[in-house]
């Protein structure tokens, strides 16, 4: 677009309207030396664009600028350009107390990998050698003898038939452990 | 990374904690640990203040015994744990 440029702007003419009382014709008199963009439907939202726009993303209705910018977005994030995956990373000292243990993220986890800081992982199916770790997926109830629950974005673990339920929690006293999710919006 | 305590102790004395990499509000009940606060070896056995949502101070408590096992293992599931066999 193309700013109107002009050697005397805002300088216009007014002409009495014959038989009418306090009644003028405005006539622009700023001596432009480039006229500039005109500021209408032409130029903001031509019929040609709304015609693409609606054929491309389904909408319907699009008559103002507004619509076409809604109907742009809705079509992006339907598309999932909008709906990113995200890392969390996250980690906690164990309390030794308690029946479970939770960790909330911003965004739903999908992919959830969790073990004791500076300790091998080791898939966390055994009683034993899984008991400082896990990995688990969306969908996941339990893995091997450890159970999950995921409320909104809140994953919750818990083991209650072993002796070592606070190893098997992650979260034995003192202890450092990490977690890494994978997240979507 | 900000590092989130809870301010109620739990039974054994030891306070709830995690960090994390999301950018979150401060849950209810919980405060900050600023980043440069040195943390007691004991932690999170510790005793602590706290202003406006941001811990001031923070000293360590003894830690306790860790509690022995609830119950010896099943049987069954130290079978199942030798032979890899899954529930």
């Amino acid at each position: 677009m193309q700013d109107r440029i002009s050697n005397h702007p805002n300088r216009w003419v007014l002409t009495p309207v014959t038989g009418e009382t306090d009644t003028y014709d405005f006539t622009r008199a700023d001596d432009p030396t480039q006229t500039g963009t005109p500021l209408n439907k032409a130029t903001f939202l031509p019929d040609a664009t709304v015609t693409n726009i609606e054929t491309v993303t389904g909408a319907s209705g699009v008559s103002l600028p507004c619509d076409a910018l809604d109907a742009i977005v809705n079509a992006l994030d339907t598309m999932g350009l909008t709906r990113n995956a995200k890392i969390s990373y996250g980690t906690w000292t164990g309390t030794g107390s308690g029946a479970s243990r939770s960790f909330t993220f911003n965004w739903t986890p999908y992919i959830v990998i969790a073990t004791k800081t500076n300790y091998a992982f080791s898939g966390g199916d055994s009683a034993n050698s899984g008991a400082d770790s896990f990995m688990w997926l969306n969908g996941q109830t339990s893995t091997g003898p450890r159970t999950f629950t995921l409320s909104g974005t809140k994953l919750t673990w818990k083991y209650t038939n072993s002796a070592y339920q606070q190893r098997e929690n992650l979260n034995e006293s003192g202890v450092a452990y990490s977690i890494i999710g994978v997240c979507l919006k | 990374m900000t590092r989130f305590i809870e301010i109620n102790a739990l039974e054994n004395g030891a306070h709830d904690n995690f960090t994390t990499t999301d950018e979150i509000e401060t849950p209810d009940g919980w405060v900050i640990i600023p980043d440069d606060m040195e943390v007691p070896l004991s932690f999170p056995f510790v005793t602590f203040h706290y202003r406006k949502g941001v811990v001031t101070d923070m000293s360590p408590l003894p830690i306790p015994a860790p509690e022995p096992p609830n119950d010896e293992p099943d049987p069954n599931e130290i079978l199942n744990a030798l032979l890899g066999v899954t529930e």
